[in-house]
């Protein structure tokens, strides 16, 4: 038992028992489905472009899509109770964890920062008057939220009693977590640090009319500023395809710098920024060319990929450039720490046959550019519907 | 590198235009040495397309932000030649700032923080007491930021006894014994300024049981970042300085780590003043040029910083540049007050890199 001093603030707090479900089960689906609507219906979730993605996702008819495409003649049932460790610095990925958890048929303790954030207390003030509904008493009493600072005692005392944990939040947390032991027939989903990159076609980008090239500045502006390029999906590197007189990438940058105005980017994070571009230009080699726009774009080309590539990381808008004529130079990157392969003007087959032909590791997701940070089911490689739920056979 | 002659001037008595010629010279001259001494500066100011130093204005040439000496060796000598490595008292979680001297640069440090302090103290050795624990001083090679300023500063006293136990804790027998042999004399009381603060003044408030004879005077500098935290003002703390110890004279000073010596002491009318080893210049954000007026991130350069490229630094400290050559204390050079440490946002993502 944990000891009464332990200082846990329950955010939702019910009797915590383990109840587990078949997977998509039909009471948890209504759940989803009333959480999405609560949540649209808030004039909030139009101010938080994250908060209506995550309400947005959980819609009937997406979630009804998942339970086709997971639901299959086996019986499938969650594991018990699973402990969540979710980041700071991504405000929603707290509200998917724990939709990971429910689907899967499980019981879930989620921990979640102590940063505050609104988009957050907004979900969590929707959950709490669901669970207050009769028809969600199970639910309610099998799912707790709670927040705690640094505490080895409370870490330690729900990895001894889950059935499985996801960590979230990168290498140093994982090391950090993985010292507590599970149940040896308990099972461990990590979410370490990735590498991402964006691929884009000059010349698909400078046959664009004028409302598909805003749509696609916006979309890359969606993958990369709006989270500060720090999401581990966020591209850090950009291969130009077939752009060797640059007009594709002047019109792109130019585009973007205009778009850039509504950025904001304070003084302290500048330095930093400033300060990370030195570290890289120090320590590197093969770099070319670096290109101050203004304090919210920097660039720098690189003339060969190799495996310093991935020490090479910008946050805040800082890109590295490579161009090349051959798609096949992705094969440069195969490692297991890249993620999220997000792509313009190109066709996903063609990327997916390099990443078969060539046996490349990693390059867990192919996406169109955009959808960079969209969650699925489906995240670093791990369907999460059957990673956190048992088959019977 | 660093002329002689330069110990032999009068430290506040350059006028700008005097000062601007100087500086203009020498820190092209040092851009140009560390470029050839140091790998890394000379990539990181080619990198950023900055070669034209030998043309272009002093406000335009390169700076290094001062956290880069927390990720990178930065050095312009032989690692044979290290004398003294310098850290910064870094926060738990973060990386300190390494400095790497050798003799020529630490002996330089040392003699300008002499005639900066003795232009303030005269050249009698006062009885002196240090506000922390002689722990701080354990390495002989290697200081953390506190523990060089101490040792700097021990220079300055004679019978010199530390008033914290290793705990941080008032040894009040250290204290009494000092303070009985000593309250008829002139002393001189040093220390960190949050620590000053924290580990010593707001515990003796009440007291008033140390009044010490009123021409002392109290040095303390460093610790911004937690003097913000307690939200207590210069002013306001220089009088509870004062009422506590019975003394009237406090300068506080400014000063970094990777400009060790070259401090910026704080005249009778408590603005803080560049003495002709070190300038001063405020930004608006890293790409436009630095200004010699108004408010903004402070900028600073030293040409004692040969060992190292630090004579041309970018602080995360904002601050207001309030006139040059006419304080009314008589000091020539710019004079200055400092707001603060910059506030870092909170980064957004999943990656945990910065």
């Amino acid at each position: 038992m944990l000891d009464k001093r332990t200082k846990i603030n329950y955010i939702i707090k019910n009797k915590h028992l383990c109840i587990t479900n078949k997977i998509f089960d039909e009471n948890i689906c209504q759940f989803l489905s009333d959480l999405s609507k609560n949540l649209l219906k808030l004039k909030e979730s139009k101010l938080y472009p994250d908060l209506y993605a995550f309400a947005y996702w959980c819609r009937t008819s997406n979630i009804k899509r998942y339970k086709k495409l997971y639901c299959d003649n086996n019986l499938r049932i969650g594991l018990g109770t699973i402990f969540h460790i979710t980041p700071s610095n991504v405000p929603t990925n707290f509200a998917y964890s724990f939709v990971f958890g429910l689907v899967a048929g499980n019981s879930n303790i989620i921990r979640i920062s102590n940063t505050k954030n609104i988009q957050a207390e907004i979900i969590l003030k929707v959950i709490k008057i669901l669970f207050n509904m009769h028809k969600y008493k199970e639910l309610s009493a099998s799912n707790i939220f709670i927040q705690y600072e640094h505490d080895e005692e409370i870490t330690k005392y729900y990895s001894s009693y889950c059935d499985a944990r996801i960590i979230w939040g990168g290498n140093q947390t994982i090391n950090e977590i993985r010292n507590f032991k599970i149940h040896e027939k308990a099972r461990d989903i990590t979410f370490p640090d990735r590498y991402s990159l964006a691929i884009i076609d000059g010349k698909k980008v400078l046959s664009l009319n004028e409302n598909k090239l805003n749509s696609l500045i916006n979309n890359f502006y969606n993958d990369t500023y709006f989270m500060d390029q720090n999401a581990c999906s966020s591209p850090q590197l950009i291969i130009w395809l077939n752009d060797n007189k640059n007009a594709a990438k002047n019109l792109f940058w130019a585009k973007l710098k205009k778009l850039l105005v509504k950025y904001e980017l304070d003084e302290a994070s500048e330095i930093d920024k400033h300060t990370n571009l030195c570290k890289i230009l120090a320590t590197s080699k093969n770099i070319k060319k670096v290109e101050i726009e203004n304090t919210k774009l920097f660039k720098i080309k690189i003339e060969k990929i190799d495996k310093k590539i991935f020490e090479m990381r910008g946050f805040f808008g800082c890109f590295v450039e490579y161009d090349t004529k051959n798609i096949n130079d992705i094969a440069f990157l195969s490692n297991n720490i890249v993620q999220t392969l997000s792509y313009f003007g190109v066709e996903k087959s063609d990327i997916l046959n390099i990443i078969d032909k060539d046996k490349l590791k990693g390059f867990d997701r192919v996406v169109p550019i955009g959808k960079a940070l969209e969650m699925d089911m489906v995240w670093d490689g791990y369907q999460l519907p059957y990673a956190l739920s048992r088959i019977i056979n | 590198m660093l002329n002689e002659n330069i110990f032999y001037e009068p430290i506040y008595g350059w006028d700008f235009e005097k000062k601007s010629k100087y500086y203009d010279t020498e820190i092209k001259k040092l851009t140009l040495y560390h470029t050839k001494n140091c790998k890394e500066y000379k990539i990181i100011v080619f990198g950023l397309n900055n070669q034209n130093f030998r043309s272009s204005n002093l406000e335009n040439l390169p700076f290094i932000p001062v956290k880069l000496f927390k990720q990178l060796e930065l050095m312009s000598i032989n690692k044979e030649n290290i004398f003294k490595t310098l850290m910064s008292s870094g926060t738990s979680n973060d990386k300190p700032s390494v400095i790497y001297l050798d003799k020529f640069n630490a002996s330089n440090q040392t003699k300008v923080l002499s005639k900066i302090v003795s232009s303030y103290l005269g050249n009698k050795r006062l009885p002196m007491l240090i506000i922390d624990s002689k722990n701080t001083l354990s390495s002989r090679k290697s200081f953390s930021a506190r523990g060089a300023a101490i040792l700097g500063f021990s220079l300055f006293g004679k019978d010199v006894n530390y008033a914290l136990n290793d705990d941080l804790s008032i040894n009040y027998e250290v204290v009494s014994n000092f303070y009985n042999k000593y309250k008829d004399q002139k002393v001189l009381i040093f220390g960190f300024t949050h620590i000053l603060y924290n580990n010593f003044i707001k515990e003796l408030l009440s007291q008033k049981r140390f009044l010490f004879k009123n021409d002392s005077v109290v040095i303390h500098g460093g610790g911004w970042k937690k003097m913000q935290e307690s939200s207590i003002t210069n002013l306001k703390f220089k009088k509870l300085i004062k009422n506590t110890l019975g003394l009237n004279k406090v300068h506080n000073y400014y000063g970094l780590v990777e400009q060790t010596g070259s401090i910026f002491f704080e005249c009778e009318f408590n603005y803080l003043h560049c003495s002709i080893y070190s300038d001063i210049f405020v930004r608006s954000n890293i790409l436009e040029t630095p200004r010699s007026t108004g408010k903004g991130i402070i900028q600073l350069m030293s040409p004692l910083a040969t060992s190292y490229p630090g004579h041309n630094i970018l602080t995360e400290d904002i601050g207001t540049i309030i006139g040059i050559d006419n304080c009314k204390c008589g000091r020539k050079g710019k004079y200055f007050n400092i707001e603060g440490r910059l506030k870092n946002s909170e980064l957004r993502g999943c990656s945990d890199v910065r």
